[in-house]
């Protein structure tokens, strides 16, 4: 057996899964080859790795309950929101009128995704914007994976230009499944580019925390 | 779908594919649970954070950003945050918000074990298909060479020579984690 042929022996060996005969002719070459006995240092170190993290492993039944909740070919919550827009819009359409209908079913009404920082990794949501009367804008908030409160916390909603913030209204939202918010802000709240969602607590600051969790840029602000 | 990059196989999720998500629960379910025993030390519980967790994958799989960290960095602090959650709900009372709620079980598996499973599947999620696939079959499936071969279809020889050259390559990616030689593509 040649050097290279020893080499690739190694693997094997360090599993346990050379015939007896094959690993006693390679420990015999190991005694005397100090190159190969490095190789096997470092294949040994490898294994060790893979052993160790395969030892824990998950029951192998969960994968199918996983993928069966997760799978993208469930409801998926992004699109929820926009699946109840035209029911909406349907049901608003018939008891007030035309103007609302188009106002949340024409296509400057578009849902901005929101996207979550370091501190809610994994959350994600959606805001649409939609007119109610003059004077108001309809806001609607969707969703998912938010970090779970403690009692004294809540989120808040803010549109944000420059170093300036006004307060879009306050809500608490589900640890699991999609949190679904409707509020009503000043139309004002139109000319601000950008949206916030902080974590909040209830300790009579009325200034945002600093602590984000979404964020999005609003469309044609 | 097994040659894709993590970050590719979650824009794949974000699409819609839940192949995408069965790859992406191969390579990670280990160092979550784990993560869940560790911390959690309750199986059920650590049951219930993975589902959470890849749960999560798929909800927030548009929001994900590769530029801002990598998927196992990304995947490892919803685990945390989700844990925090879990936590919290098992306690009759609620705590202040903070990863102190999260100690590590005496008894579990060393920290370091758990921690180093997130480095090893990410090393593994980034050497060539051709290697994940004879660790993974001996590693996690715990086949031997002979069944290897079997099951791909791959001379007894090759299967022994790939095993030390996918160990190696391993090695390397653990060792040099942002080089890009150890895919080797």
């Amino acid at each position: 057996m040649t050097e290279h042929q020893y080499q690739e022996l190694l693997g094997p060996y360090v599993l346990g899964k050379l015939s007896a005969q094959e690993a006693r002719e390679l420990e015999i070459h190991l005694e005397e080859c100090s190159e190969c006995q490095r190789e096997l240092d470092d294949v040994r170190w490898a294994h060790e790795q893979l052993r160790e993290m395969a030892a824990v492993s998950p029951p192998p039944e969960l994968k199918a309950r996983v993928l069966s909740q997760g799978s993208p070919h469930a409801s998926r919550p992004r699109s929820r929101l926009k699946s109840l827009i035209p029911a909406a819009a349907l049901v608003l359409a018939t008891f007030l009128g035309g103007a609302l209908f188009l106002a949340l079913s024409g296509g400057s009404e578009e849902a901005t995704p929101l996207a979550s920082t370091d501190l809610a990794p994994g959350a994600a949501g959606e805001i649409l914007l939609g007119d109610a009367g003059e004077e108001n804008v309809r806001v609607e908030l969707e969703m998912w994976g938010m970090p779970e409160l403690e009692e004294e916390e809540y989120y808040e909603l803010w549109f944000v230009e420059g170093d300036e913030r006004m307060s879009g209204g306050t809500f608490r939202a589900k640890p699991e499944g999609q949190t679904i918010v409707n509020l009503t802000a000043p139309a004002s709240i139109r000319s601000y580019p950008e949206v916030g969602i902080t974590r909040e607590s209830d300790d009579g600051d009325p200034l945002p925390s600093g602590d984000k969790v979404l964020g999005g840029n609003l469309p044609g602000s | 779908m097994r040659d894709l990059r993590d970050e590719e196989l979650v824009r794949r999720v974000a699409d819609g594919d839940d192949q995408a998500l069965s790859e992406l629960y191969d390579r990670y379910s280990r160092p979550v649970y784990a993560t869940g025993i560790r911390l959690l030390a309750d199986a059920a519980l650590a049951e219930d954070l993975v589902q959470e967790a890849f749960t999560n994958v798929w909800r927030g799989a548009g929001t994900f950003d590769s530029e801002r960290a990598s998927f196992s960095t990304w995947l490892y602090r919803i685990t945390r945050n989700r844990a925090i959650d879990l936590e919290r709900k098992r306690r009759v009372r609620p705590s202040p918000t903070s990863t102190d709620l999260l100690t590590d079980v005496p008894g579990s598996p060393e920290p370091e074990a758990s921690v180093n499973g997130w480095d090893v599947a990410q090393a593994l999620s980034r050497i060539p298909e051709r290697h994940r696939e004879v660790l993974t079959l001996a590693y996690f499936e715990d086949l031997s060479q002979k069944e290897i071969s079997r099951r791909t279809g791959l001379p007894l020889g090759t299967v022994k020579s790939r095993t030390t050259a996918a160990l190696k390559r391993l090695g390397r990616a653990l060792t040099n984690p942002c080089s890009s030689e150890v895919r080797g593509d």
